[in-house]
């Protein structure tokens, strides 16, 4: 009937695998984004700092149930992120992992960040507008557990919702803007911090 | 026999899954915040100006946070902190409070309430559970409006000399008490230190629910 055989099997096909999409199934995105390593070249801060990652921190994710179940862990791009910028704003950093804090000899202070929220904002419509926002808190500490400073901070990317085909890499677009974000403004909060200078200025040995 | 054109079957599929994932889209605005002195609850002491505004009626409800959270049993609480001081504060919402207190009329509307008394305590509310109150008939609103809690969200912080924080707060409001808050009192604790105190200390505003 002028309906070629080939593309009667590529539109079942394709039915077909649209179909299934649907169903109940999770999907774990696992984008590749750049870390940020773009910091404005300032002096550090003379300080040797304990960074603390716990496991809350490292496997942080985002999760929903919607037509599917979608995962976006976060946890290891903040990681990476924050070892970053840790080395780029103090002396000396000391990294440590796991549920236990065990003190570390010599140093300063002591951040061990938190991830307060990790959300994702949702359009109606393929091409509309979409958020990821991180949020994390950093409190820096002294050995004795005395708060110098603290912040909380939002990390906002914006790309297009996305669709079957798209929806990957329109989340690693949100999150590699989130990502940017966060640690840009993180970088300025403690840069400028008078707090985290006073500290570090009496830290100063003789 | 009904024929399927297989050519109008792609076009159908390829739309259906560029409009995919489908919802109700809810975008709230940025809530607009002002200095604190400019509010009608607000309170200064040593060079701190402190300010709270009860989201209490419904549509500015509806409009910034895309439902209307006291028929919900939430109340969200906006607290604006100018530091006009030379010393740095720490700002702690896990440590603030909502406090149901007597009305000025000593009518007693509230379970439990004494005069002078306290009617209850009520700590910060975390928003996962606050979600399965604010229950939402699909879930793309659902995500959207804690999107919208978490974005508005007053945060830990330390607030230097001559800086500004601000945000909301989300208290859960005692069972059953949704519709019967209309002219009653209450207080907002406000945990705010000097950086460095050794203990957290409050500051405490007090607000008449409107009839």
């Amino acid at each position: 009937m002028g309906m070629k055989p080939p593309i009667r099997r590529i539109a079942v096909v394709v039915l077909a695998l649209l179909s299934g999409s649907h169903m109940g199934c999770t999907v774990v995105f696992k984008p590749r984004i750049k870390p940020v390593t773009d910091y404005p070249a300032s002096e550090r801060f003379d300080l040797r700092v304990h960074l603390h990652f716990d496991n809350d921190f490292l496997n942080a994710e985002w999760r929903s149930k919607l037509d599917r179940t979608y995962i976006l862990p976060v946890g290891q791009v903040l990681k990476e992120n924050t070892q970053l910028l840790a080395q780029s704003l103090f002396r000396e950093v000391v990294v440590t992992e796991g549920d236990q804090v065990r003190p570390v000899d010599s140093v300063d202070a002591t951040l061990i960040p938190r991830v307060v929220s990790v959300d994702r904002s949702l359009s109606v419509f393929a091409f509309g507008q979409a958020d990821t926002v991180i949020s994390v808190e950093w409190p820096l500490a002294t050995t004795t557990g005395a708060l110098v400073w603290v912040a909380t901070i939002q990390g906002k990317g914006t790309a297009m919702n996305g669709n079957n085909f798209t929806l990957h890499n329109q989340v690693r677009k949100q999150l590699q803007g989130a990502t940017n974000d966060l640690f840009a403004k993180t970088y300025a909060a403690i840069s400028s911090s008078p707090e985290i200078r006073a500290f570090a200025s009496d830290r100063i040995r003789p | 026999m009904v024929r399927v054109n297989p050519h109008v079957c792609l076009v159908w599929a390829f739309a259906t899954a560029s409009v995919l994932p489908t919802g109700c889209a809810l975008r709230m605005p940025a809530y607009p915040v002002h200095p604190a002195s400019s509010y009608a609850n607000r309170i200064s002491h040593d060079a701190v100006d402190i300010a709270i505004h009860p989201i209490t009626g419904a549509s500015e409800s509806k409009r910034y946070f895309g439902t209307n959270l006291v028929s919900r049993n939430v109340l969200a609480v906006l607290v604006v902190v100018d530091n006009h001081s030379s010393s740095s504060l720490v700002l702690d919402p896990t440590h603030c409070q909502l406090v149901g207190l007597p009305d000025r009329a000593g009518d007693e509307q509230l379970p439990g309430k004494g005069a002078g008394q306290a009617v209850g305590v009520l700590s910060v509310a975390a928003i996962s559970p606050l979600l399965s109150v604010v229950a939402m008939k699909m879930m793309f609103d659902s995500e959207n409006i804690k999107y919208n809690l978490h974005v508005k969200e007053l945060a830990r912080q330390t607030v230097s000399p001559g800086k500004s924080a601000q945000g909301f707060l989300y208290f859960r409001l005692p069972e059953g008490q949704s519709g019967k808050e209309a002219g009653t009192r209450w207080e907002v604790r406000i945990a705010v230190s000097r950086l460095g105190a050794a203990a957290t200390s409050h500051v405490s505003l007090a607000f008449d629910w409107e009839r």
